[in-house]
């Protein structure tokens, strides 16, 4: 993909994009609070409250099992429908397109290589600044459609690259799983930092 | 097998609630210490707190009367147990008052010297904060009065 | 059995970005009462309400019951929708199931969002992101899906940014004769081919804002509809189709593949419009619709659904803009409104798809009418890719 990127990208552009996606914010910020303020004196209240609301959830039994060979083997494992042959990533207890349950047995499951295809990404131009706690969110790296090798033409993983460099970014590029050490694992998404090149094309 | 993978994820959220003209109406007339209340002329009943629009009979409201700041208990619950949420400790109580002039009732704390004498049919008055700033908990509580 | 049904009331609020001055009820109060004189109905007059908004943006929870206050829903039935972007045409939808039934004489759909009450996106990335995939991709993770798809049209020859640019004028054009739209200043083709980028190509001019703002449409069967109203825009078929088969890891909500399929939200997209033209006879769209209001999240999602609604062949997108065949002054207009991008409370832009359709049916248009409309097509959708395509007719 050849990206006209105009003035606002170079490669300094995460330092620029991060202090222009707070002054955004700050701005937005000042001109709710005028806004509420100004309504307040002309007897139009408005209530702000912040909600702390925190959420326990369990995996379930299949996506334990991709987590925990993230966490334990570093490896990226898929299941496979047994009637029409897709393979399901992230591994799910029914195929969508059959409707039919495809059952935790060891013929289903398959392992993926953690190599894989850039399809397309994405430059955040622009940093999401927190509403509630004003903290930067996400990261600075582009983020990426990246269909991994040894699945089908659905087995897509959104991750970050670590290229910089939009001059660099082509779809079709290949990239590498780049993983956290065994102890700093925990069987989440983010036990792969990012996915770096590697050489050749697609 | 191993034991199934759980997690726990704080969710953060920030709200400007907007009370629209009436109910700002009245929680303005708080910080005046006023309660006020809005007449439906069709239903003939004062709604406290006020609103834009009678749920009943749909007519829009805006004829505005100041009730009283005193009123008889309905009905009340006890709290004996804390719990995440309530801003007040344990034991505290809710009650539903009545005020006079108002056709409905209104829900806030309650409070009496023992929250056991508490009496349904008793006589509760109002108590307001020293600083108020437009909120309903400019009333601090409704307080038994010995006289009811 | 079902009825034929008809619309036979459409209320709007004017959109704008905040509203301090109404609450929810306020709101939903001023565009029940001009879809009742729309109607020339009273509240006593409706049967059953529904409504929806989603209501974890607000922060509220069962918001219908405190909407009492402004639906005018006490003691009578209905219920609640809630289905993300699509949550308007859902309403709809349910709406048109409940006229059909023939249980009700008359049926009050209310969609609205407030949306200077909350984040969205704070909302939306707490739905995107799950638990264990914490990557931290935003919440503008919607933005990613779009910019992938504007990505995918420049690259195969569909549109070049100039066109892109020129649709966007249009649809400002058209919101600027529509005085319920939000964004309703008439844009240049310099103010957009230099607007701020957010992820090339997509720019800030590209997207829809966040409004406020409430719709309310009222429906009857035919033997009320024929009795009461002079002018009803008939609801003649509907079909909803949900593509969520295959979520990629990471973006619960919002479905992107490349394959056979093309990306996933366009396939709901054409599959409800594809399915709807077969059962209603309809071989040529671009020839025997008359106006067409769709669910346009960017003005990139506007030239892509042309193809995916078959109003031109795959990569002709460019050409539909080239030759001005759907602007307003076209051969078939699409979005006469202004569409999303002009005026996106989030709840209600889907069900103002065919609450518009309907003004147009209904020649009540104004400034925005387009001449001679006998056949509507409304599509709404939405970020979790239910879709819904309405056929409206002003003669049964």
């Amino acid at each position: 993909m050849s990206l006209r990127l105009g003035d606002t990208i170079g490669h300094d552009w995460i330092e620029k994009s991060e202090s222009e996606s707070f002054r955004l914010a700050k701005l937005k910020a000042e001109s709710e609070a005028r806004h509420f303020e100004k309504a307040a004196r002309n007897g139009l209240l408005a209530v702000t409250s912040v909600v702390n609301l925190p959420f326990r959830e369990s995996a379930g039994i299949y996506l334990t099992k991709f987590f925990a060979a993230i966490r334990d083997e570093g490896e990226i494992i898929a299941n496979k429908c047994p009637a029409c042959k897709r393979i399901v990533l992230p591994p799910r207890i029914v195929c969508g397109f059959c409707k039919i349950k495809i059952e935790d047995e060891p013929e289903n499951w398959l392992t993926l290589n953690d190599t894989g295809t850039v399809l397309s990404c994405a430059v955040n131009v622009e940093r999401e600044v927190d509403y509630a706690t004003y903290r930067l969110i996400g990261q600075a790296f582009p983020i990426a459609f990246i269909r991994m090798d040894g699945g089908d033409q659905y087995s897509i993983l959104v991750h970050f690259l670590k290229e910089t460099d939009p001059g660099k970014l082509r779809a079709g590029m290949r990239v590498k799983a780049v993983w956290k050490p065994r102890e700093q694992r925990r069987g989440r998404m983010s036990d792969i930092l990012y996915f770096e090149t590697i050489g050749g094309d697609r | 097998m191993y034991p199934l993978i759980g997690a726990e994820r704080p969710r953060i959220w920030k709200f400007n609630h907007c009370a629209g003209p009436a109910r700002s109406r009245f929680l303005l007339g708080l910080k005046e210490k006023k309660i006020l209340g809005v007449r439906c002329p069709t239903c003939d009943t004062v709604y406290v707190p006020p609103r834009g629009t009678c749920y009943r009979c749909w007519s829009d409201l805006d004829e505005w009367i100041e009730v009283a700041d005193e009123g008889t208990l309905l009905s009340y619950a006890i709290m004996y147990a804390n719990s995440e949420g309530y801003i007040r400790k344990a034991p505290f109580a809710y009650g539903l008052i009545k005020l006079d002039g108002a056709g409905t009732a209104l829900l806030h704390f309650v409070d009496a010297p023992r929250l056991e004498d508490l009496k349904i049919g008793g006589r509760m008055k109002a108590v307001f904060e020293d600083s108020r700033t437009g909120s309903i908990l400019d009333i601090k509580w409704f307080e038994r009065r010995q006289s009811g | 059995m079902g009825e034929r049904i008809a619309i036979i009331g459409v209320g709007e609020t004017e959109f704008r970005s905040r509203n301090v001055e109404a609450s929810h009820v306020d709101l939903v109060n001023l565009a029940v009462k001009r879809a009742l004189e729309n109607a020339q109905l009273t509240i006593k007059d409706i049967d059953t309400v529904i409504t929806g908004q989603m209501e974890l943006f607000e922060g509220l929870y069962l918001p219908d019951m405190w909407l009492v206050e402004g639906t005018g829903a006490y003691l009578k039935s209905g219920m609640r929708i809630q289905t993300g972007g699509t949550t308007g045409t859902s309403v709809a939808t349910t709406a048109f199931c409940h006229a059909a039934s023939g249980e009700f004489k008359t049926v009050l759909a209310v969609a609205y969002e407030k949306q200077d009450e909350g984040s969205s996106e704070a909302a939306l990335r707490s739905i995107s992101e799950d638990t264990f995939y914490d990557i931290g991709a935003g919440g503008k993770s919607a933005a990613p899906a779009m910019a992938e798809l504007a990505m995918d049209m420049l690259e195969r020859g569909a549109v070049t940014e100039e066109q892109i640019a020129a649709l966007r004028v249009n649809e400002s054009e058209c919101a600027s004769r529509n005085p319920y739209a939000h964004l309703n200043r008439k844009v240049t083709l310099d103010e957009v081919l230099h607007s701020r980028l957010l992820i090339p190509p997509l720019r800030l001019m590209h997207i829809c804002p966040t409004s406020v703002g409430a719709c309310a449409m009222i429906l009857a069967p035919e033997s009320v509809a024929k009795k009461i109203c002079p002018n009803p825009a008939w609801v003649v078929d509907w079909v909803t189709v949900h593509a969520a088969m295959t979520p990629i890891l990471g973006h619960q909500g919002i479905y992107l593949t490349h394959g056979p399929l093309g990306p996933l939200w366009g396939w709901a997209v054409e599959k409800s419009a594809v399915s709807l033209y077969k059962r209603n006879g309809i071989t040529n769209p671009r020839k025997e619709v008359d106006v067409v209001e769709m669910y346009n999240m960017s003005t990139w999602h506007e030239a892509e659904w042309y193809e995916r609604i078959h109003l031109c062949e795959r990569n002709e997108s460019g050409k539909l803009i080239e030759k001005g065949i759907v602007f307003l002054d076209g051969e078939l207009p699409v979005n006469p409104s202004g569409g999303v991008v002009s005026t996106n409370a989030i709840g209600a832009s889907a069900m103002l798809r065919v609450a518009e359709a309907a003004i147009q049916v209904r020649g009540e248009g104004d400034r925005r009418q387009v001449d001679g409309v006998e056949t509507a097509l409304a599509v709404g959708a939405g970020g979790d890719t239910y879709s819904a395509a309405v056929l409206l007719r002003k003669h049964l």
